[in-house]
């Protein structure tokens, strides 16, 4: 089939290079980040450090909101105890009761079975809406672009909390209401993102090749603009988690929420702040929303500090001259390119 | 015979160069390691070089050679980590830049050896004046004042034939166009009146009718020691008296310009002068062609860093590194095949 | 030309600038009234510094940039009059390989999905042989099998670059249309890519139009070179006329600009040096627009745009748009610029 001699090179061809400190070979990773190299670049102490710890706190809420039912002893709702009310904490109840006496270590365990499918479905939701409507705005561009980007300004012009609790209050409260109120409040950030993502890829060298061997709009859109957005959103709902987390127990806490004898945290806390003296009912579930936040912000932050630089990198011409020269002596090729 | 108005000197240096004389800046054994996640890159090995008063060398090499981070480490430029000087001497006059204070060394950059760099947009601050930013240096190194400053800007930016020098000095970086840039960044560069210019590439980025004009200002500082960087030979060729031709981190090969192109020792010096299309050839044969890639710094091997796209490599340079031995006057080479011709010869 | 592939009559792509922060607004020539036809198995090269152009009328002709007017017959069919839904499968007759291999591969696809991506696209081949085709396009370009599976980001970029010419001959093109193929390369790279692209068209009888600003390898690859300047068509001729006659005084100059790889003649020869940069074709010079770099300018040349004519000889086409194109323009431009 090959009637053509190769060109004097056999050995050429036959050795992909490996991921190494050659420079030609790093050089490509700035371009776009591919999750086959991310491994590799899985450097810096502290960040990995903190990456790993997030990693394992929300392990810990997984497996204790999928098991908690086989383990603990009480029902966090109609175990009731009202002779053992506003116990502090005890052997028998690690974190107290509450002024029904409901054991607080069982309804702060059994929070995280409310608190993370709740953040999970609303980034999800939030992540679905705003990128496809990012992404179909930054493709088309034009009144379509116009549109969309207004009505996104027009949400983002109000301080999330206020819009999600005028939206919750108006829906009245129930825990779905919670997921509708956040997501209508948060896609529009997604929405910007994408379009960004979906402007500067556009313009990328690999979609004019795609178009110049004849791809349509639709693949084009598909295969060689859409991949390349989803690492930043990534990035942000993993923060968003975090967030959503912050903000449902925000919305529960001021009672728009998710509703008693519902064992959501915010509401716990918020039931807390009557009874200070009683500084258990408010702390666990405090801190179970802390750490929660506080993990999923650990791993987004990782994952930014993974991806972002490069993307830096690639997109701005300036940076300092000894930024540029290191990377020129490091990546080689890329910075000794002719213009 | 210069088109350029603005030139007082224009010269062609005669192709044996000048007169070697003792070195003013002079690069011993200098060694340098990246750490890259996938281990310790080796950039830079053992490399030395020398230039004398008014000479040219430039130093020739594919990217990832190792020829950039040799100046910028040379320089105290390179930032650590991730890069690591691990060894060598970087003298200027006689005092090792690299046993300085930065403050030491932040004296001598820019007074008595400067640096071009490729890309005159990004290493321009773009939102100072051109003025502003040769100033800065000549007011530190040279004491001026601020309007002695001004008016040595203006003269430098007329000596490298910018047009208007008057309003461009008060221009800001984006508004000249590449060629202007690069004037003013020779300009920059000169302005401390420096021993010794290091350019890396800085032409690359610049259409040919605008290279030509820089390399003929280039060539007319008679009195200028430069270090020119380039993977360029027809540039190399028109500029240097002597040339360093770098492979995987390591000089591999230097001498005289003109025996380096009409006698190339090693074997990658001459598959890379076959590798040009020439301008001149009647005859359109096939292009010389290295096979395979260049070893990565991270995994040099033992022997010789070019065994395995060699055609004229046999056993010894599998087991050990070829060092450089003199194979003609001024001309090393390291080859162990280069050398057996230059005993068999001589 | 009596076989001709490719017709480019008077072609124009102009486009709006926008409002920019330097004031200017208005029509960028990028092409004006561009000549040229390109032969079955004939390679046409197109020089000229940044700004003429070049790139314009490669995007141009294969359809990726609106030609403002004149026309492109491929074969007799006008590319230009073609409705939208004939662009995309004129397509397959004309192929691009781009300048940086490393962009213009799409990162996420393997190798044997970016090489098959046209096949896809124009279904020319059964989907159960696009493997297979793509071995074989992957062998043409000296590249081994394996690659199939691997990523663009595991090869070198000389690699990379044949990976890219694969794909430009998926579907058989009868022209490729190479915008700087080697800028992005290495020295002994760039050599076996150019050899590759000669032993590919000795098999296949392929016709380039080779884009490019480096003057050696177009006077190496080309029959004919075809030399531009803001826009404009300033020579068209044999590549030994353009090199040993050139009529055009920035042909003159251009030739003499390049460096000689030879100390002892770059030394000693005289080098004609044009003055300034070239102008913002924001605002191109009038009547001749290479004048105010011209050495042999004259009023004429301010009032009067020269024509397009064919001065050559033995009925060999030479084209030249120049008031005072003449024989031995080499030492009248060189007499001149040394005054």
């Amino acid at each position: 089939m090959t009637d053509i001699q190769r060109p004097g090179d056999a050995s050429d061809p036959g050795s992909p290079v490996a991921v190494t400190g050659r420079g030609e070979t790093m050089s490509t990773a700035p371009v776009t980040p591919t999750l086959a190299l991310k491994a590799d670049r899985l450097e810096g102490g502290g960040g990995r450090l903190a990456f790993n710890i997030g990693v394992t706190i929300v392990v810990i809420w997984v497996l204790v909101a999928l098991t908690v039912p086989w383990w603990t002893p009480f029902d966090p709702v109609t175990d009731q105890d009202l002779q053992g009310r506003l116990a502090p904490p005890s052997g028998e109840h690690w974190f107290g009761t509450d002024n029904l006496g409901r054991d607080v270590f069982a309804r702060v365990m059994h929070g995280a079975r409310l608190s993370l499918p709740i953040a999970l479905v609303t980034v999800a939701v939030s992540v679905a809406i705003g990128c496809l409507i990012g992404a179909v705005a930054g493709f088309l561009g034009g009144l379509v672009d116009e549109v969309v980007m207004r009505i996104s300004d027009i949400v983002l012009s109000f301080p999330a909390i206020v819009l999600a609790l005028a939206i919750a209050a108006a829906l009245g409260p129930s825990t779905t209401n919670v997921v509708i109120a956040i997501a209508a409040v948060t896609w529009p950030e997604y929405t910007r993102l994408m379009r960004g993502q979906v402007l500067s890829i556009r313009n990328n060298l690999h979609v004019l090749a795609a178009q110049s061997i004849g791809c349509s709009r639709a693949r084009i859109f598909r295969v060689h603009v859409l991949p390349f957005g989803l690492q930043p959103i990534l990035v942000k709902a993993t923060v968003d988690l975090g967030m959503v987390i912050l903000l449902a127990a925000g919305l529960s806490f001021i009672g728009v929420g998710a509703v008693p004898p519902t064992p959501e945290w915010g509401a716990m806390v918020s039931e807390a702040q009557s009874r200070i003296d009683s500084w258990w009912l408010g702390l666990f579930p405090g801190i179970a929303i802390l750490s929660m936040v506080l993990a999923f912000n650990f791993i987004g932050d990782a994952m930014r500090d993974r991806f972002d630089p490069q993307m830096r990198t690639q997109r701005t011409r300036g940076g300092g001259a000894t930024s540029r020269m290191l990377r020129r002596t490091l990546l080689g090729k890329a910075g000794e390119r002719a213009a | 015979m210069s088109a350029h108005p603005s030139l007082e000197l224009t010269l062609q240096p005669s192709p044996e160069g000048r007169a070697p004389g003792a070195p003013v800046f002079e690069v011993q054994d200098l060694q340098v390691e990246f750490r890259t996640s996938a281990g310790v890159a080796k950039a830079v090995n053992h490399v030395s070089f020398s230039v004398a008063a008014g000479e040219c060398l430039a130093i020739v090499g594919e990217s990832g050679s190792g020829k950039t981070a040799t100046l910028l480490a040379a320089l105290g430029l390179l930032p650590t980590p991730p890069s690591r000087t691990t060894g060598g001497k970087v003298l200027l006059d006689g005092v090792d830049l690299l046993a300085l204070s930065r403050r030491g060394l932040r004296d001598v950059l820019g007074r008595d050896i400067s640096m071009v760099f490729q890309d005159s947009l990004s290493a321009f601050n773009p939102v100072l004046t051109i003025g502003r930013q040769i100033s800065e240096g000549v007011r530190r190194h040279r004491g001026l004042s601020k309007k002695a400053a001004h008016a040595l800007s203006i003269e430098m930016l007329e000596r490298v034939g910018v047009p208007d020098p008057r309003q461009r000095v008060d221009q800001y970086p984006h508004q000249l166009s590449g060629g202007m840039r690069q004037r003013a960044m020779i300009a920059m560069a000169l302005a401390g009146e420096p021993k010794v210019l290091i350019a890396d590439e800085p032409t690359t980025a610049l259409d040919v009718t605008v290279q030509a004009q820089i390399l003929e200002l280039v060539r007319s500082f008679e009195d200028l020691s430069v270090v020119w960087v380039s993977h360029d030979l027809g540039v190399v060729a028109g500029l240097a008296d002597r040339v360093a031709v770098m492979y995987a981190g390591s000089v591999i090969e230097q001498g005289p310009a003109r025996d380096i192109f009409h006698d190339p020792r090693h074997p990658y010096t001459r598959a890379l002068l076959g590798s040009v299309p020439r301008l001149r050839d009647p005859d359109r044969g096939d292009l010389v062609s290295i096979p395979g890639l260049p070893p990565s710094l991270v995994d040099l091997p033992a022997g010789c860093p070019f065994y395995a796209r060699c055609d004229v490599r046999d056993e010894r340079g599998l087991a050990r590194r070829p060092e450089l031995v003199t194979v003609a006057p001024r001309h090393e080479a390291a080859c162990f095949a280069a050398a057996d011709e230059a005993r068999n010869h001589g | 030309m009596a076989d001709t592939l490719l017709e480019v009559r008077d072609l124009s792509v102009h486009f709006k600038a926008k409002a920019g922060a330097r004031g200017g607004r208005g029509v960028v020539k990028a092409v004006d009234g561009l000549d040229f036809t390109i032969g079955y198995g004939e390679t046409l090269g197109v020089v000229g510094e940044s700004g003429c152009g070049k790139s314009t009328t490669g995007l141009a002709i294969q359809g990726l940039v609106k030609a403002t007017s004149g026309s492109i017959m491929l074969e007799g069919q006008d590319l230009t009059t073609l409705k939208a839904n004939q662009v995309r499968a004129a397509r397959r007759r004309t192929q691009m390989v781009f300048q940086d291999p490393t962009s213009s591969l799409n990162m996420r696809m393997t190798v044997g999905q970016i090489v098959a991506e046209p096949l896809l696209v124009h279904d020319t081949v059964p989907r159960s042989e696009h493997r297979a085709r793509a071995a074989e396009l992957l062998g043409l370009v000296g590249m081994p099998e394996s690659a199939l599976d691997r990523y663009p980001h595991e090869f070198s970029g000389g690699q990379r670059q044949r990976v890219g010419i694969a794909r430009a001959l998926a579907v058989e093109p009868d022209l490729i249309i190479c915008d700087e193929p080697t800028a992005a390369l290495d020295v002994s790279i760039r050599a076996q890519v150019l050899n590759l692209f000669r032993e590919l068209q000795r098999a296949r009888d392929l016709s380039y139009l080779f884009i490019s600003h480096d003057l050696s390898a177009v006077h190496h690859i080309s029959d004919r070179i075809l030399v531009m300047y803001l826009g404009r068509p300033m020579e068209l001729a044999s590549r030994d006329t353009v090199y040993n006659d050139p009529q055009h005084p920035y042909t003159v100059a251009l030739m003499s600009a390049v460096p000689v790889p030879d100390p002892d003649i770059e030394r000693n020869r005289e080098h004609i040096l044009l003055q300034g940069d070239v102008p913002s074709p924001l605002n191109p010079p009038s009547g001749c627009v290479f004048r105010t770099r011209c050495p042999l300018a004259q009023d004429v040349c301010a009032a009067e745009v020269p024509a397009w004519r064919d001065i050559g000889t033995d009925g060999e086409e030479h084209m030249v748009a120049c008031h005072f194109a003449q024989p031995g323009m080499a030492e009248l431009v060189a007499g001149q610029a040394a005054r």
